[in-house]
């Protein structure tokens, strides 16, 4: 018999959005029950998760990896090979446990591409209409930055934080870029250039990118929300609770979602509002599990739309070695970018793409001392000469919605719970190869006027790890999943809120964007509450 | 400290099941290059307790860290000690691979220098070393010059299971972070915290 709970607002998933979501609903009083699938990270033991990935003892540098392999099983069927799980982190925090923490605004351009250049749609929402939740969400993630990207949408507000200084080796790079026309300008990171927010500043401990860990936790995480969701005294948080259906009554509303913990016992968690953050696989999966009688395709599905258009941002990398010392390592993370690129005439044609300049990595002497096939001082002598002086130019694409791309059922692959794995089809196609070339191009470009030695490039063309799209948000049910406040059209009570809803993608990280709708939805929700017969009604 | 999942990590890559070995018959040419393929691959015998080394056997293996690091920031006995110590302890198989490569190393130690491995210089433990590592390389043709061709598979796991975890051990650590002229890894600020902004001034 499985247990019931019944609560005003259930949540699935916290992580950037459960976490922001439930402190915005806590603190009006309603009472909101969080479910993670994952586990609840001690944020005081950050030292030692650092301190293993350093030392090698944590699988591959990856404290976040899945503690149940066989919950988290998918297949990839596309072109595109995808990691599934490296790319995402179930814990409490969700995947702001291993973000990079880059925390870019979209340009206004990105919300109306068919519009601007009559390709894809235009999302329903402007950025004129998201600009003040951008504000709130780099407030509420403490982001800093500065306003020189002279690139960069309007905005009504500085950053909270001032930016971290371009680092030695972008200094280096900086002339040259500028003689290219390319200028610089910094990168705003939710990660704290002062104090902030009760979180201390940024000591530099660069085991951010690489390793994903701030042990001090100057670096944003949805947990800090979370936390602080508790103490209105309002929140309930059940980690390990993976949710597998959820149900409805002829009413077109959702009553209840199952969830299955980690004895395998079912749950029910009964509410009058139902969000779904869960991010772009995991939150069209549970739909299309929860089909029923008036629901066949798939819950929110009568458009055939869920699970569809998939989209990533597509990313190469090229690096070489200038005869410079640039101090790499001493930070984890860029300090210079161009959006030069971002936003061109051409982008009816090809991908746009944003440039980022990387000098504080390169292989680290273990990665170097790992495949040389040498020992002692020979391959000393190999490790200082390949380290140190390395510099990265990153090209990020944008990537159009395609419905060739999506997240469906598999047909073979089962979980730990018998429900079929998610299905990734991921593939580029003409629009992105026509931006990777002229990206490519621009990359070389660089390099050889930087005069790099031992030119290289890191891979084909890859992705950043930034899934969007799955559930798209419209203002017509015949080809969305949610309206414009981010609400099931075909179900009064359910709110899919994240990336999955994203129209287009872009060029940019979309964690910043996925904070504003957060906050976005948060405020319908918390006005339409106050409504009679709130969320009783299609 | 090491765990036992980083330990399986590290040197994971190489390992084979137990008793995959092809037989050989009146064999075709891919039998026996099946074979010579199996006979060069690091093994582990899971079925082999962990435990902890003999003095001599664990003096000779950190002998052999010292040799694997660089000359200009050797680290104490002790750190090579505690990742032995970890190792053998609790990872099933490696306290009898150890145990067989000490062997090994003072073994050849005694054919090419008269000598027990830890009581010889560095250059001459360079030396015993690039005459097991250097023969084998893998492949058919030189599996087949060693000598000794059952101990194969011993010296790739040599190669494979040992040194390449004491490479990563040694150079993931402060020691190995020096040869690049660092005090530790760059994000550990020395002697104290400093903030991002003041270690930009710095630099």
């Amino acid at each position: 018999m499985p247990s019931t709970t019944t609560t005003d607002v259930c949540i699935i998933g916290a992580g950037l959005v459960g976490g922001l979501m439930a402190y915005e609903l806590t603190r009006q009083g309603m009472q909101v029950t969080l479910l993670e699938s994952g586990p609840r990270h001690d944020p005081s033991t950050r030292g030692t998760y650092m301190q293993e990935v350093l030392s090698g003892e944590t699988a591959g540098g990856v404290a976040w990896a899945s503690n149940w392999p066989r919950r988290d099983v998918y297949r990839s069927v596309g072109s595109i090979r995808y990691p599934l799980n490296v790319l995402r982190a179930k814990g409490v925090g969700g995947s702001t446990l291993h973000w990079g923490g880059e925390a870019l605004r979209f340009i206004a351009s990105d919300f109306e591409m068919h519009s601007r250049y009559g390709v894809a749609d235009d999302w329903p929402v402007t950025y004129e209409e998201i600009e003040p939740y951008y504000v709130r969400a780099e407030r509420e993630m403490g982001v800093a930055g500065a306003d020189d990207n002279p690139f960069a949408s309007h905005r009504s507000a500085d950053f909270p934080l001032p930016a971290f200084p371009f680092s030695v080796g972008d200094k280096i790079m900086q002339p040259t870029l500028d003689r290219m026309d390319i200028p610089m300008h910094a990168v705003p990171w939710a990660r704290n250039s002062q104090p902030y927010d009760g979180r201390p500043a940024c000591a530099a401990f660069a085991t951010c990118g690489k390793y994903r860990i701030c042990p001090i936790s100057a670096q944003y995480t949805s947990e800090g929300h979370i936390a602080r969701a508790e103490q209105t005294g309002n929140l309930t948080l059940i980690a390990e609770a993976q949710v597998r259906r959820l149900f409805t009554n002829n009413n077109h509303r959702v009553t209840h979602a199952v969830y299955t913990d980690t004895n395998l016992v079912d749950h029910q968690i009964r509410a009058r509002l139902f969000v779904v953050a869960t991010h772009c696989v995991e939150t069209p999966r549970l739909l299309l599990l929860s089909e029923n009688n008036n629901f066949p395709q798939g819950m929110a599905n009568g458009s055939g739309q869920v699970g569809k258009r998939f989209m990533e941002r597509p990313a190469i990398a090229y690096s070489g070695r200038i005869p410079k010392e640039i101090f790499t390592h001493r930070i984890g993370f860029h300090t210079a970018e161009s959006h030069r690129y971002v936003d061109q005439p051409d982008r009816a044609d090809r991908a746009a793409f944003k440039l980022s300049f990387g000098t504080s990595g390169g292989a680290d002497p273990a990665s170097i001392a790992a495949g040389s096939g040498k020992w002692g001082d020979s391959l000393a002598e190999d490790v200082s000469a390949a380290f140190g002086d390395n510099v990265r130019v990153t090209a990020s694409f944008e990537q159009l919605p395609d419905e060739r791309n999506s997240i469906s059922l598999d047909p073979t692959i089962q979980d730990a719970f018998g429900d079929p794995a998610p299905r990734v089809d991921l593939n580029y196609f003409d629009y992105e190869y026509a931006g990777f070339n002229n990206g490519e191009q621009i990359c070389r470009e660089i390099l050889e006027s930087l005069k790099v030695e031992s030119f290289a490039d890191s891979r084909d063309m890859g992705f950043a790890g930034h899934p969007m799209g799955t559930c798209r948000m419209g203002d017509d049910p015949a080809n969305s999943v949610v309206d414009r406040d981010l609400k099931a059209h075909e179900l009064s009570n359910l709110f899919l809120v994240g990336s999955s809803v994203f129209v287009t993608g872009s060029s940019l990280q979309p964690s910043l964007t996925i904070g504003a709708l957060a906050l976005r939805a948060s405020d319908h929700i918390i006005a339409q509450a106050r409504q009679p017969r709130a969320f009783s009604k299609v | 400290m090491i765990n036992r999942r980083g330990i399986l990590i590290a040197g994971g890559a190489g390992i084979t099941a137990a008793g995959s070995g092809a037989i050989v018959g009146v064999a075709g040419g891919w039998q026996l290059r099946q074979y010579l393929s199996n006979r060069a691959t690091p093994f582990l015998d899971y079925n082999q307790p962990g435990g902890i080394l003999t003095k001599p056997d664990l003096s000779t293996m950190t002998n052999l860290g010292h040799t694997v690091s660089a000359s200009k920031s050797l680290a104490p006995d002790a750190f090579w000690h505690e990742f032995i110590n970890q190792v053998t302890k609790y990872q099933n198989g490696y306290l009898d691979l150890y145990g067989r490569l000490a062997a090994l190393l003072n073994d050849s130690a005694q054919n090419l220098q008269r000598s027990k491995f830890t009581q010889m210089s560095r250059n001459q433990c360079d030396a015993v070393l690039r005459e097991l590592l250097d023969t084998y390389s893998g492949s058919e043709s030189q599996a087949r010059r060693l000598e000794a061709f059952r101990t194969t598979r011993l010296v790739s796991s040599l190669r494979e299971l040992v040194i390449g975890p004491m490479l990563q051990h040694y150079y993931r650590s402060s020691y190995g972070w020096r040869v690049v002229g660092y005090s530790a890894h760059p994000g550990i600020p020395q002697p104290h915290l400093l903030a991002y902004t003041e270690i930009m001034k710095r630099t």
